[in-house]
C-alpha cells in the first residue's frame, strides 16, 4: 500500500490550523458567516467574512460521532422522523442546547446565515436557526432551469449564458448586489470588483489545475490514490478557494498525483475492479471505502467532488465576474441531483474513468439529494455500470449496518466477470 | 339550475376531476401558484392534474415505475403514472409551477424519461412556471418575464398571446364573480353555527379546477343559496387543517365527525385559487407571488405568521395537521405552528403521516387522537 500523500498531510495541517484560527477568531467575537455550500463563498471571502459552511459542519458533528444523539433528539423537538438529516444537523445541535456536547463548544451566533432555496427545506431550516439567534437570514431563490440541456458541463465553462438562462442570471446578480450592500453595511467594508476579478481569476486558475488532475486519474492505468485523500486533498482547498495557499496545493496535488501515475504507483496493487461513489460522503465511515481492496482488488476510484471542482466551479467572466460568479452557483446543487443533469454527467464520468461498479448513495430522508437517482441509476447500467444502491444517510448512521453493507457490495462484486490483466 | 342541480353538479365535477367542454385547447395545471386567468386570457381552459380521480390513482404504468423513487411526492408519482399511461393526451399542454411542493419533480422527471423516449405516444406540451414567491424589484421582474414566458408557450398551442388586455380584464370579472362565491363558501362553512361542512367546500371549491370561472361562479352561488336556506346548522368544534396536499373526502369526514373544519389551509383548501384570482388585471402576477402561503414562500412574506392569523381569525377552537408520508417541508413549521397556536389557547392535533387514500385503520387512529386530545383540553 502506497504511502499518504504529501499533499494530503500538508492538506491536513493546513485544515488543523485553519479550523484553530478560525475557533479562535469566531470564538472571540469575530464576525463570520454560517452559510450552505451552494451559496457564492467568494462574495463573503472577498469581503474578509469567514465562512462556516453548514454541510462541513455536519460532517464535523458526525464525524464526533454526535448524530445519533441529535437526531434521536430531533423527534422530541417536535420534528417528525423523515425530515432531511445532512443539512439539519448543525441546527438541532443548536436547538438541542447543551454547548458542552457540541464541537468547539458550539458556534457563536454569526453575523449572517446564508442559503439558496434550491431545496424546499433550506429556507425552513436557516429560518429557524435566524430566529433562534436572531441573526438576520440571507435567502438566494432558485427558480428551476426550463429546459436544461444533458451535457452541461460541455456548456458551463463558457456558454453558460444560454445554460442557466438570462433571466435567472439576472435575478442572481441583482441577489448577490443585495448581499454585498448587506455585508458592507455589517463589515464597514467596501466590495472592491476589480480585485474581485482578479480574485476570481485565481479561483478559475485553481479550478483547472483540479481539472488537469481528474484527467490524470482518469488516464491513469490503475488508480494512483484513493478517495479518502481524494475528498480532502480538493475539499479543503475548495473551502479556500483562490488564496494562495489553496492555489499552491493544488499544483502541488497534481503534481503529486502525475508523479504517482508516471511511477505506476497504484492505491491498489492487485487492482481489478474500478468504482465510483455517487454522493456526498459517508462522513460517519469513511473507512468503508477502502474495505473492498484486499478481498476484491475493488478500488474506488472516482467520487464527485474532484472533476465537480472543474465542471461545477469553472466559469469564464465574459467581462463580468459577477455574472460569471452568478453562473457557477445559480444550478450548483441541481447539476448534482436533477435529471437529465445529474444522470447525464455520472455516464460521462463513469466512461471516461473506466468504472465497473457504482455505489449509489441514496438518502430515504433527504429528498432533494436522493431525487433522480433511479434515473441515474438506469443511464449507468445502459453504459454497461454495475449500480449497487445504498440506502443510508450521509450523517445519520442510525440506519447503517456495515457488516450488512460488506456482505451486500461484496456478494455483487463475487459476481462480476474477472478482468484479465 | 337550481340550488340542488348546482350542488350535484360540484359534486360531480369534483368526482370526475376532467375538464369539461372542449372549443378550447385544455392547459393541465399541476397544483397550486399559476394565476389562472393567464391561462384563460389566452383562450384555453386551466384544468388541474395534480389530483387524480378515484379510479387513477393506483394506476401504475410499468414502463415508468423503475425510475421512481419510494420518496417521491404521491402527487407526482400518480401524475407520472397516468402522463405516461395517456391520462391528459387531450391536453395542449401541462403548466408546472416550480413553487408547488411536487411540480418541480413531476415536470423534471416527466420530460427526462419523455426525452428518453418512454411516451408511448404524444404528450402535452410541458411547460414551467418558473414564479418566485417574493417581494422585490428582482423577483417583480423575473416573474413579468415569466408571465410574457407562458404567454409565449400558450400562443405555441393555439392560445392567443400575449395574452391581450381586454381579454384578461373580462377573464379577471369571471375570477372575481368565483372570489365573490367562495367568500360565500368561506362564511358558510366559517358561520356561527357553520351551514357548510368543510369536506362540501373542499369539494365545491375544487370542482372549480376543471371549470370555466364564471360556470364556477354561478354554480357555487346557486349551491350558497341552497345551503344557506338549511334549517339547521353544524354542531361540535371549529377545526382548523394545516399540512400537505389532502384531498380524500374520507378524511375530512373523519374530522368532522367532531365538529367542522372552518379553516382549511392546506394546498387543497382555502387556498386555492391564490390571490390572483381576486387581484386587478395588471397586478396579477405580483398577487400571486405576494402569497404567504405558497409552499415556498420566503421569509419575508411571513408564512407562518399568516397560517396562525388565519386560525386565529376563524376561531379555531382546534387545529389539525396532517402530512404525507415523504414530507420534507412541512415538519419544520410543526413545533413553531405549535407554540405560536398555544399562545392563543388553541391546541395542535398531530395526525402524522398518511397515505393518499388514508385506510380505515388511520382514520379510525386520527379519530382517536383527535378525541383524546378534546377530552384532554376539556379535563
Amino acid at each position: 500500500m502506497p504511502e499518504e500523500m504529501t499533499a494530503s498531510r500538508t492538506a491536513t495541517e493546513y485544515q488543523r490550523e485553519w479550523v484553530k484560527g478560525l475557533r479562535a477568531q469566531i470564538t472571540g467575537g469575530a464576525q463570520y458567516a454560517f452559510a450552505n455550500a451552494d451559496t457564492p463563498h467568494e462574495i463573503f471571502h472577498h469581503m474578509g467574512l469567514p465562512v462556516v459552511t453548514n454541510q462541513w459542519w455536519s460532517a464535523i458533528i458526525s464525524a464526533k460521532q454526535l448524530s445519533e444523539h441529535y437526531f434521536d433528539h430531533m423527534e422530541s423537538l417536535g420534528f417528525h422522523g423523515r425530515l432531511a438529516r445532512y443539512s439539519s444537523l448543525p441546527l438541532i445541535a443548536e436547538l438541542e442546547g447543551d454547548r458542552e456536547r457540541q464541537p468547539w463548544g458550539g458556534l457563536p451566533r454569526p453575523a449572517v446565515f446564508c442559503a439558496r432555496q434550491s431545496a424546499d427545506d433550506h429556507q425552513k431550516i436557516f429560518s429557524l436557526w435566524a430566529e433562534r439567534t436572531g441573526a438576520p437570514l440571507f435567502l438566494f431563490s432558485a427558480p428551476a432551469v426550463p429546459d436544461p440541456a444533458p451535457d452541461w458541463w460541455a456548456l458551463a465553462r463558457n456558454d453558460w449564458e444560454h445554460l442557466y438562462g438570462t433571466d435567472r442570471l439576472d435575478l442572481m446578480v441583482a441577489e448577490m448586489r443585495d448581499l454585498i450592500a448587506l455585508l458592507e453595511g455589517l463589515t464597514g467594508r467596501r466590495f472592491d470588483e476589480e480585485s474581485f476579478r482578479a480574485y476570481l481569476d485565481r479561483v478559475n486558475a485553481q479550478e483547472e489545475i483540479f481539472a488537469e488532475a481528474s484527467e490524470l486519474l482518469a488516464a491513469a492505468p490503475r488508480s494512483p490514490i484513493r478517495i479518502n485523500e481524494q475528498i480532502p486533498n480538493v475539499m479543503i482547498p475548495q473551502w479556500h478557494r483562490g488564496s494562495d495557499w489553496a492555489l499552491a496545493h493544488a499544483r502541488a496535488f497534481r503534481d503529486e498525483v502525475a508523479q504517482r501515475v508516471r511511477s505506476g504507483t497504484a492505491a491498489c496493487e492487485n487492482e481489478r475492479i474500478r468504482m465510483m461513489w455517487i454522493g456526498a460522503g459517508l462522513w460517519f465511515d469513511t473507512s468503508f471505502y477502502t474495505a473492498f481492496e484486499e478481498s476484491h482488488g475493488a478500488v474506488f476510484a472516482w467520487s464527485m467532488y474532484l472533476p465537480f471542482a472543474a465542471d461545477g466551479y469553472i466559469r469564464h467572466d465574459h467581462g463580468d465576474p459577477l455574472r460569471a460568479l452568478a453562473a457557477r452557483v445559480v444550478s450548483m446543487n441541481e447539476q448534482l441531483h436533477q435529471p437529465p443533469w445529474v444522470n447525464s454527467w455520472l455516464v460521462e464520468q463513469a466512461k471516461k474513468h473506466r468504472i465497473d461498479v457504482a455505489l449509489m448513495l441514496i438518502p430515504r430522508h433527504d429528498r432533494f439529494s436522493g431525487l433522480g437517482s433511479l434515473i441515474a441509476k438506469e443511464a449507468l447500467e445502459q453504459a454497461g455500470v454495475r449500480v449497487i444502491e445504498v440506502w443510508s444517510d450521509m450523517v445519520d448512521r442510525r440506519e447503517w449496518d456495515r457488516d450488512a453493507m460488506y456482505e451486500r457490495v461484496a456478494s455483487e462484486l463475487d459476481r462480476l466477470p474477472r478482468r484479465s490483466d | 339550475m337550481t340550488g340542488q342541480e348546482a350542488i350535484e353538479a360540484l359534486e360531480a365535477a369534483f368526482a370526475a376531476k376532467a375538464a369539461a367542454g372542449h372549443d378550447r385547447p385544455i392547459v393541465g395545471v399541476f397544483g397550486n401558484g399559476v394565476p389562472l386567468s393567464l391561462i384563460s386570457a389566452a383562450g384555453c381552459l386551466p384544468a388541474d392534474v395534480k389530483s387524480a380521480p378515484d379510479n387513477r390513482i393506483f394506476h401504475v404504468e410499468p414502463a415508468v415505475s423503475r425510475f421512481l423513487e419510494p420518496f417521491l411526492d404521491d402527487h407526482a408519482r400518480v401524475f407520472l403514472h397516468r402522463l405516461f399511461g395517456g391520462d391528459f393526451r387531450g391536453m395542449a399542454a401541462i403548466v408546472f409551477p416550480r413553487d408547488d411542493a411536487a411540480a418541480l419533480a413531476a415536470y423534471q422527471y416527466a420530460t427526462e424519461l419523455r426525452r428518453q423516449g418512454l411516451a408511448k405516444s404524444s404528450m402535452p406540451r410541458l411547460v414551467l412556471w418558473n414564479l418566485v414567491h417574493g417581494k422585490s424589484d428582482a423577483i417583480a421582474a423575473f416573474n413579468d418575464r415569466q408571465a410574457q414566458r407562458l404567454g409565449e408557450e400558450l400562443a405555441a398551442i393555439g392560445g392567443t398571446a400575449p395574452a391581450d388586455g381586454d381579454a384578461l380584464v373580462r377573464v379577471m370579472e369571471a375570477e372575481h364573480a368565483r372570489t365573490a362565491a367562495l367568500s360565500r363558501l368561506e362564511t358558510l362553512v366559517s358561520g356561527d353555527p357553520p351551514l357548510v361542512s368543510g369536506g362540501e367546500a373542499m369539494r365545491w371549491r375544487n370542482a372549480g379546477r376543471y371549470l370555466e370561472a364564471g360556470r364556477h361562479a354561478a354554480m357555487l352561488d346557486a349551491a350558497c343559496e341552497e345551503a344557506a336556506s338549511r334549517q339547521a346548522g353544524r354542531s361540535g368544534r371549529r377545526i382548523g387543517l394545516v399540512g400537505t396536499a389532502l384531498d380524500d373526502p374520507r378524511v375530512y369526514g373523519a374530522i368532522e365527525s367532531f365538529g367542522t373544519i372552518v379553516c382549511d389551509l392546506q394546498p387543497f383548501g382555502s387556498v386555492w385559487p391564490g390571490p390572483s384570482s381576486a387581484a386587478m388585471p395588471d397586478e396579477v402576477v405580483r398577487a400571486e407571488a405576494g402569497d404567504p402561503l405558497a409552499a415556498r414562500a420566503r421569509p419575508e412574506l411571513a408564512p407562518l405568521e399568516a397560517l396562525v392569523a388565519r386560525l386565529v381569525r376563524s376561531r379555531c377552537d382546534v387545529v389539525v395537521a396532517q402530512y404525507d408520508q415523504n414530507d420534507d417541508t412541512f415538519g419544520w413549521d410543526l413545533p413553531g405552528l405549535r407554540d405560536r397556536l398555544s399562545a392563543h389557547d388553541i391546541p395542535l392535533v398531530d395526525l402524522g403521516f398518511r397515505d393518499p387514500r388514508p385506510d380505515d385503520a388511520w382514520l379510525h387512529t386520527a379519530q382517536s387522537r383527535l378525541a383524546a386530545a378534546l377530552e384532554a383540553e376539556h379535563a
